[in-house]
């Protein structure tokens, strides 16, 4: 493996990892506000209902701006990795009793909050709204935080996908043309050859 | 001009969205292990009548009736006695205990909003009296039918409230109830 190929593969690596952390990071955010939203009264500080849907916005939106010079896919996979973490997060946080050996019996944690409720309420609320929060930070750094270097290489790497493209549909033409010029020229009488008639036989 | 080892927006911002959300994690840390307390709580406070006691007094003729209620408190948060009911029920067998018929009256308390600290317990004495020449007079002297002993029936509810978090006071009820033969005392 020559070095070139060594260092595209770290560079690979390194931003799944950056968008793992950052899409967890995102995610335990969410949860923190999800959850202290839950269980309202276990808490002095309590944010309000609204945060609900300001969270996952505002965190889709940084999630969004810190994966700009990335591919648009990781985007999408960062939201759905923050939804999954934001999920976890809730669901440790409200069997916490359980987990923690606490309350042996299961229905001991069930007194106060609706599990099932607050899970589907953590999935439908989250990936909708940091998937819009995201497009939308990435709309923003495109237009703003990108430095024009990334911008002009992106735009040279565009213009050249391009021209491979027109040169393999150039290609593809030649090629398509060549085929139907045999076709034409082939003797359809060869193809009937009389097997009787053959002088090897 | 931008240096060429210089760190992006991006990454700057990525790096200070890992800083919220370890603050973040602590806050859900905390958060659990407060709920794990209030539900310990709320589970493990146990409520017993554990003495009841029939007086009559001679001069008067009034029975007094003392019902001693013990909420024991093993979790690590302190609680408050919000209020405690019961109704009371006697009879000379088990055949009707606890129908209209035999209840003789109830009682309720509030104890000051006593506190009990985390780890102890702390006993309530709740009584009600029976005046003579009342339809639960009758019912007393039937059920004790010639002899000086009686089948008492006590039911009834304890709300508590945890002192850091009085906004639970609706959820915190423990269902107290009591049966044994009693014997009158005259006093």
């Amino acid at each position: 493996m020559s070095d070139t190929e060594t260092e595209t593969d770290m560079f690979f690596s390194m931003n799944r990892l950056k968008l793992l952390v950052w899409s967890m990071s995102a995610g335990i955010i969410v949860a923190f506000f999800f959850s202290t939203n839950f269980l309202a009264w276990a808490t002095s500080f309590n944010p309000g209902g609204s945060v609900m849907f300001i969270s996952p916005l505002m965190c889709g939106l940084i999630l969004g701006i810190v994966t700009s010079e990335l591919d648009a896919v990781n985007t999408v996979i960062g939201t759905i990795l923050m939804t999954i973490t934001a999920t976890i997060c809730v669901v440790l946080t409200l069997f916490s009793p359980l987990i923690l050996g606490i309350v042996i019996d299961p229905t001991g944690t069930l007194i106060f909050v609706d599990l099932t409720k607050n899970i589907m309420l953590t999935v439908i609320l989250v990936l909708p709204l940091s998937l819009l929060g995201s497009i939308l930070g990435r709309v923003l750094a495109e237009s703003t935080l990108i430095s024009s270097s990334i911008k002009i290489e992106r735009q040279a790497l565009k213009s050249e996908t391009e021209e491979w493209y027109k040169m393999l549909e150039e290609k593809l033409e030649e090629k398509r043309a060549a085929l139907e010029k045999l076709e034409k020229e082939r003797d359809p009488d060869v193809l009937n050859v009389d097997i009787q008639d053959d002088p090897q036989q | 001009m931008k240096r060429p080892n210089a760190p992006s927006i991006t990454n700057i911002i990525g790096v200070l969205l890992v800083i919220v959300a370890l603050v973040s994690a602590g806050g859900l840390y905390y958060l659990a292990s407060e709920y794990s307390k209030i539900s310990e709580t709320l589970v493990t406070t146990k409520a017993d009548i554990t003495s009841l006691r029939f007086a009559v007094n001679n001069t008067t003729g009034e029975v007094h009736i003392t019902v001693t209620v013990t909420l024991n408190n093993t979790s690590d948060l302190d609680i408050e006695i919000h209020r405690v009911e019961y109704m009371s029920f006697v009879d000379m067998d088990s055949a009707s205990l606890g129908s209209s018929n035999s209840y003789v009256g109830s009682g309720s308390t509030n104890d000051g909003n006593g506190t009990v600290p985390a780890g102890s317990q702390r006993e309530v004495q709740i009584f009600h009296v029976i005046m003579p020449n009342t339809i639960y007079a009758e019912r007393l002297e039937y059920a004790l039918d010639g002899d000086n002993t009686l089948l008492a029936y006590i039911s009834g509810f304890l709300w508590f409230r945890i002192s850091d978090y009085p906004d639970l006071t609706d959820i915190d009820k423990l269902y107290i109830w009591h049966v044994s033969q009693e014997t009158i005392i005259y006093v």
